[in-house]
This record gives C-alpha cells, sequence and structure tokens, in this order.
C-alpha cells in the first residue's frame, strides 16, 4: 500500500489483494514503459491529524505521498518522465475501490468510492484517459500489469 | 498535526494487562467451543495502520474476517481472521450443520461465526478495562470472506485516515485438538489510546 513501482517490456508489475485501494496503472504504448501505484486514499489529510510518538519511532508524513490519490499519481507521472515517458502519452487503467463491511461504514460513501472519484478526477484534470476499469463492488482483486502488452489481468475470488 | 507520546514503560504495562485480558479471551472461546483454546501470541505494536494490514498475513490467501467498531474508554476496529476452512470448522463445530465449502458461509454460519467474534472481544475489551475502570460497547458485527488483505484494506485506511500510526494488539489463538488457527487483531484510535496509556501512569 502506497508504493509505486515503474518498468518496462518485457517486465510484469503487480499488486495483490486490492480492497478499497486503487491499482493505477499507467502506460505509454509506444516505448512500453509503464508504472503502477497501489493508492490507499483520496487526499493528504490537511485537517489535524494525529500522530502517536514511541520513544523509538517519530512518526512524519514524509515519503507517504504515495498513499494519497493527489500526489501519487502525480509522483508516478514524475517517475515516468525520468525514463523520457511525456504525460501526453500516457493512458491509464484502474481496478479496485471495494466495499467488503458495508455495514461499518461511518461516512456517506465509502473509502472504495472516494478513491475511485479521487483518482479519476485527477486522471481528467491531467488528460489522461482511462481506457479500462474493473471497480467497486465487495470483492478483493490482485492486479497483474503486463509492459508488453499493456494488458492488465485481474483476478477475484471465485 | 496532534502527535501523542507513548513511553515504552506505558507499552509495557500496557502488554501486562492485555496478556491478562487475552486469556480471559482464549477462555471465552474454550467455554463456546468446549475445547482447548491457547494463546499462540499475544503482541502490542506501534505502527502504520499499512504496515499492519501487510504483516497480518499471506496476502491472497482467502479468510473469513470478522469486524465491529468498538468505543468508549478505548475506540476502534476490531478484527477476528480465520483461514476460510478453519471458519467453517469453527462454524459447523457450534452449528452442528455441514458449510457447503465452496468460499460462502450459510447464514447460521455467519452468525455463529459473529457471536464467537462478539464474545471474545467483548471479553477482551472488559479485560483492558478493568485496568483503568473504562468500558468500551461494541458495534454489531459485519463479516467477510476473501483475499485477507483485500478485506482489510478499508479498515486500516480509515484508521489511516486519523491517524499516521495506530497501536494495535495481536492474539494468536490455536484450537486443539483439530489445530485452527484464528487472530483477534485491535487498532485504537489515537486519542483514547492516548487517554487510557496516560491513565496507566
Amino acid at each position: 500500500m502506497g508504493r509505486m513501482h515503474t518498468g518496462q517490456a518485457p517486465e510484469a508489475l503487480q499488486a495483490t489483494s486490492i480492497g478499497s485501494c486503487i491499482a493505477l496503472c499507467l502506460y505509454d504504448k509506444s516505448s512500453k514503459i509503464g508504472g503502477m501505484a497501489h493508492i490507499m486514499l483520496p487526499a493528504m489529510p490537511k485537517t489535524s491529524r494525529y500522530s502517536l510518538t514511541t520513544n523509538e519511532h517519530v512518526d512524519t508524513d514524509k515519503e507517504e505521498t504515495g498513499k494519497y490519490a493527489d500526489t501519487a499519481i502525480d509522483e508516478l507521472i514524475a517517475h515516468l518522465s525520468t525514463k523520457h515517458v511525456l504525460k501526453t502519452r500516457l493512458e491509464a487503467k484502474i481496478a479496485g475501490g471495494s466495499e467488503m463491511f458495508a455495514s461499518l461504514r461511518k461516512r456517506t460513501r465509502s473509502i472504495g468510492d472516494q478513491n475511485i472519484e479521487a483518482v479519476k478526477l485527477k486522471l481528467e484534470s491531467l488528460g489522461i484517459p482511462i481506457v479500462s476499469e474493473d471497480i467497486g463492488g465487495n470483492v478483493g482483486r490482485s492486479v497483474i500489469f503486463y509492459l508488453e502488452s499493456g494488458d492488465i489481468e485481474v483476478k477475484k475470488r471465485m | 498535526m496532534n502527535t501523542y507520546t507513548i513511553t515504552d514503560s506505558q507499552l509495557g504495562a500496557f502488554e501486562k494487562h492485555i496478556n491478562a485480558a487475552a486469556l480471559a479471551t482464549s477462555s471465552s472461546l474454550s467455554k463456546l467451543l468446549s475445547t482447548t483454546v491457547s494463546l499462540e501470541t499475544v503482541e502490542p505494536v506501534v505502527i502504520k495502520p499499512e504496515v499492519l494490514c501487510e504483516q497480518v498475513g499471506r496476502s491472497e490467501e482467502i479468510f473469513t474476517t470478522i469486524a465491529m467498531r468498538f468505543s468508549g474508554g478505548l475506540k476502534g476496529i476490531a478484527l477476528l481472521m480465520m483461514p476460510y476452512d478453519n471458519a467453517t470448522q469453527i462454524a459447523e463445530t457450534i452449528t452442528h450443520q455441514k458449510e457447503p465449502g465452496d468460499k460462502t458461509l450459510s447464514p447460521l454460519a455467519v452468525s455463529a461465526l459473529k457471536e464467537v467474534a462478539n464474545i471474545i472481544t467483548g471479553s477482551f475489551l472488559k479485560g483492558v478495562g478493568n485496568t483503568n475502570d473504562s468500558y468500551s460497547i461494541q458495534s454489531v458485527p459485519d463479516i467477510a470472506t476473501d483475499m485477507l488483505k483485500a478485506t482489510l484494506d478499508e479498515l486500516c485506511s480509515e484508521i489511516a485516515l486519523e491517524s499516521s500510526i495506530t497501536t494495535a494488539v495481536s492474539i494468536g489463538l490455536s484450537i486443539e485438538p483439530v489445530h485452527l488457527r484464528g487472530t483477534l487483531a485491535l487498532m485504537f484510535d489515537a486519542a483514547s489510546t492516548a487517554a487510557f496509556f496516560k491513565s496507566l501512569s
């Protein structure tokens, strides 16, 4: 969760057992270079947020940008640009955003729904088209992103 | 961002209390199943929610997870996690009814497993609350059978919305003589944890 990776054909990238998170795959067909981000939450919190500090561990929000849709997508594009991939050549595929415990929901909308919306809005604002999606519902997903073809394989519980 | 401090001595004191509460938990489950339930591990950790989510087990293994909220003296989320096959065996022990074994659970099994989670979570929270006369109440449980990490994503994310780090307790339970295993995990919210730890000082 909160991690991202980039690669080039014939590699494949994988995110296993995704629930409310989103596996975002960005792909450049011409270079067969792509990247995947495992997004956990819609946006980096701007309001007061609690942090516990132990004697051994002082927590900070550094290196956490990969967790949030609003920052992870920019970061993934920045990683891809170091491999000379232009944003204008990217297309997106997304999977995830499910809700496993609907009766325990505290908010009007599930975290999965909020993640889906945040990812879609961010991609739209960047002009990156979503060419396929497997989202929502109440099922876990594992995603393999084949950089040779740009295809994603979504495995679900049978 | 509000920051709370947990000292090593507070965490050590907490560990003593949760060991006693975990013993009460295994005892409750033993009575319910009329068999021996032993404790495999009792571990309190201060951890990032997303890291906890990844450490619980093999991510794609099919687990049955029963989740509930608790609030009061301590607030948070409790999870009873069992491999699907183990969950069906526990349900069959209680209901005396054969489960289909196709990664689904009958309504009777669902009720039985929710009750198991309710009883042992209540037992643990009561044990912990006894240390400072606090009281926590539980919500109605919900249940899901799917890839383990997928079932935990949403709840870990919810904790992560409010706290960058959570205090969590993991209790490994072993049910003899059939070698069933399960884990009761509780994730506490930062504010109530800090207040609880302060009361221990």
